[in-house]
């Protein structure tokens, strides 16, 4: 009896245990979250940062809207450029903006270049357009005669610093020489292994003032944080200087909290009252709680640093709360006024500067091409990863000149250290580097404010200068 | 103290607390009854929202989205135990390693969707109806339907349990599974009954939420989670038990924004956990 009794209780455990198995096996892949390291192309799927999709209809003539390139109107054609029509246009296009590359034969250079994006998580679709943006650019860059370039994208999951390290591991150890990667945090985090080989190491996205004059191998690959935010608290103190009384709500994040002090410092140096910094947690269903307090702290102004459908959720839980001052921000995406039903009229935010209208052929290659190439709006993060990549390009044809090894991060360090500026961007502008922080200067920020659904260019940031009324037109 | 501020946070509990309510009385409908910690019940939340955001989305009435939610949470937790618990029960799984499976099955499911339909949110549009003001609080007309439709439904289910043949198959489950099969009570149709009848509560408070916010596929745990600890804080095993733990953790979690940031909620939420179940470990409301 007892035998029998012992080898079902036996059978039972084994049972249990290969159940356990099984479930951790299934939480294990599920984590892993499917094909990490495959050189492959980014799917065409939303991106929802966008500075906006704009019906022409309804945008006011009077003001420069930063978006047209609605999926559903063609594309191809703009206000005022199109789409170049084969590749010989292409590659004129790029000469003539600045990167020439006809001297060199680059018909079997292949450059790799590693990314540390989302590619699981609730950053996904951050993710996806930052690879759709580098893959277009890496087709255009093709097109114009350039380096064949691929990709190896590393899961970093919601800006996951552990999920980063062990990509960066991976990308150094398959001889990586230049790596895009995104969020504070999980940049920082990978510093220490980038610095166990040569690589170049660009923060394409989410670039703060903690992560200059990190390393000699980390350059920002966008304005960092020390530009825009500002000029948010600036924009309050200098169209309605009778609100004295100011909020935050603020991700919890790193990147967030630090981008969030910068407003902070400059409102508290302009003279106005912080009377509360509330913090919530990245994809919070609920911050009526933060909201109430705000509201109850008897802020005037409430300047938001949170991202993606956590505007929209911070504007309703604050409206729905009886808050009627205004509400500004660094991010914004249609989905926004859908989901507020029309309440972030009125909402402002800074962030970088697109202009869907510019006159300018080498930045609608992006303007024009990613609406076309995606069926989505133009949006910030697809940017920055278009034009960094035609930077690495157009880096990796230097170090070719100079008779180097393009996949050669030292090299690539070297070249940009060399000459730290790019003649073109998708804003229209010059790109260039403060070699000492690394951090990038030049290219432009845009204040936006929403009306009817439609985010209108108001200002331009330069420099941490708040220029209200200008047009990146004006900085040509 | 602000006063001002005070009675706000208590107007909040309050609609936080009705919200709670839902959900800790579907925890309590699936978990006293079948004792299965069934944690994929934030992935029932998740594709109920979705099921609520995809059905509007393609034009149906904000009505039929909350049709679809219900439809969603019930046919998915019904399979959740046709598919899953009831063959790890068959083959002498135990309670921990019925919570791995769902767990699994949860993680699994979220990367799943987030494949199918990306993680970009999917709202429904905002609801309109203004804010109503109650002696210097202010509810909004939604949250205000919201209290009213989970008094009426936690009251149903009351009643369900109380009056329907079910309902009374149910409880009596609950107390002694081996007796009431002795009695002729068909637990499997039992336990299938009770995660529809639970999986569709929780799809009403994610048809609420989405009204809210937005569906996105990590939504599902936090209120899944609060839920759970505001029927452990009632008490196990009775439905007024999860309503009083719901209200109390509701309450408590905003007025703790009087001294505490908001993001401090789900700590605040844990620690009268502790607390409760330290001073008294069945729970607010004493089982029969």
């Amino acid at each position: 009896m007892r035998a029998t009794k012992s080898r079902r209780h036996g059978a039972t455990s084994a049972r249990t245990r290969l159940t356990a198995i099984g479930a951790v096996a299934a939480l294990t892949l599920a984590a892993c979250g499917g094909d990490d390291d495959e050189v492959d192309a980014p799917p065409p799927t939303a991106a929802t940062t966008d500075a906006g999709t704009s019906d022409a209809d309804t945008a006011d003539p009077g003001t420069t809207d930063p978006g047209t390139t609605d999926a559903s109107a063609d594309a191809t054609s703009t206000a005022d450029g199109e789409q170049p029509a084969d590749a010989d246009d292409v590659a004129a296009v790029f000469a003539a903006a600045g990167y020439d590359w006809s001297d060199v034969d680059l018909s079997d250079v292949t450059i790799t270049i590693g990314q540390l994006v989302p590619r699981s998580g609730d950053f996904t679709f951050l993710g996806d357009a930052m690879r759709a943006g580098a893959e277009l650019a890496a087709e255009q860059i093709a097109a114009a005669g350039g380096p064949t370039i691929e990709f190896q994208a590393e899961d970093i999951g919601p800006g996951d610093p552990e999920m980063s390290t062990a990509g960066a591991r991976a990308l150094v150890a398959d001889g990586v020489g230049v790596i895009q990667s995104s969020f504070g945090p999980a940049t920082l985090a990978v510093v220490p292994i980038i610095e166990q080989s040569d690589a170049l190491l660009f923060q394409t996205a989410g670039a703060t003032a903690d992560q200059l004059e990190v390393s000699e191998q980390l350059w920002m690959g966008r304005p960092t944080a020390t530009d825009p935010f500002p000029a948010l608290a600036d924009y309050v103190a200098e169209a309605t200087p009778e609100v004295t009384k100011a909020a935050t709500m603020v991700w919890n994040e790193g990147s967030a909290i630090a981008s969030a002090e910068l407003i902070t410092s400059r409102w508290t140096e302009l003279g106005g009252e912080l009377t509360l910094e509330e913090l919530v947690d990245v994809g919070a269903s609920d911050m009526g709680p933060s909201a109430t307090r705000i509201i109850g702290s008897d802020a005037e102004v409430v300047f938001l640093v949170v991202f993606g459908g956590d505007t929209a959720t911070a504007i309703n839980a604050l409206r729905d709360g009886g808050f009627e001052g205004d509400i500004l921000g660094v991010d914004w995406n249609p989905g926004i006024t859908e989901a507020t039903g029309g309440g972030d009229a009125g909402f402002k935010y800074v962030t970088d500067a697109q202009d869907a209208t510019l006159d300018d052929p080498f930045a609608q290659l992006y303007l024009s091409g990613y609406p076309e190439q995606t069926g989505v709006p133009i949006d910030v993060f697809s940017a920055l990863f278009w034009d960094n990549t035609i930077h690495i390009a157009d880096l990796a044809v230097r170090v070719l000149r100079a008779g180097g090894d393009p996949n050669d991060g030292a090299a690539l360090i070297e070249a940009l250290r060399a000459d730290p500026s790019m003649p073109a961007s998708s804003a229209g502008t010059p790109v260039g580097w403060d070699v000492t922080t690394k951090a990038q200067t030049i290219k432009p920020h845009g204040f936006y404010e929403i009306v009817d659904g439609v985010p209108t260019l108001t200002a331009i940031v330069q420099d941490g200068e708040l220029m209200l009324g200008a047009s990146l037109g004006d900085l040509e | 103290m602000n006063v001002d501020l005070a009675r706000q946070l208590l107007a909040d509990g309050l609609v936080d607390g009705a919200f709670l309510a839902v959900v800790a009385v579907s925890w309590s409908v699936i978990y006293s009854t079948t004792r299965v910690f069934h944690f994929a019940h934030a992935l029932t939340f998740v594709l109920a929202a979705y099921g609520a955001a995809i059905a509007v989305g393609a034009g149906s009435g904000r009505w039929i989205g909350g049709l679809v939610a219900v439809a969603v949470g019930a046919v998915f937790g019904a399979l959740c135990e046709i598919g899953l618990y009831r063959h790890l029960r068959r083959r002498g799984s135990t309670g921990f390693g019925m919570f791995l499976a769902s767990m699994g099955l949860y993680i699994a499911g979220v990367n799943v969707l987030e494949l199918a339909a990306g993680s970009k949110p999917r709202s429904m549009g905002r609801f309109g109806g203004g804010a109503i003001d109650v002696g210097g609080m202010r509810i909004t007309t939604v949250d205000a339907v919201m209290m009213l439709a989970a008094a009426l439904i936690v009251g149903a289910v009351i009643l369900f349990e109380r009056r329907s043949r079910w309902g009374r198959a149910m409880v009596a489950a609950r107390s002694n599974p081996v007796m009431a099969m002795s009695v002729g009570v068909d637990i499997r149709m039992v336990y299938v009954a009770s995660f529809a009848l639970g999986s569709a509560l929780l799809g009403l408070a994610a048809f609420y939420l989405t009204a809210k916010t937005s569906a996105q596929p990590s939504m599902g745990v936090p209120p899944v989670i609060s839920g759970l600890v505001a029927m452990f804080l009632g008490g196990i095993g009775r439905t007024w038990g999860a309503v009083l733990g719901a209200i109390v953790l509701g309450l408590s979690q905003n007025l703790g924004g009087l001294w505490l940031p908001g993001h401090w909620q789900v700590i605040v939420s844990f620690v009268i956990l502790f607390v409760v179940l330290l001073a008294r470990p069945q729970g607010l409301v004493a089982p029969r």
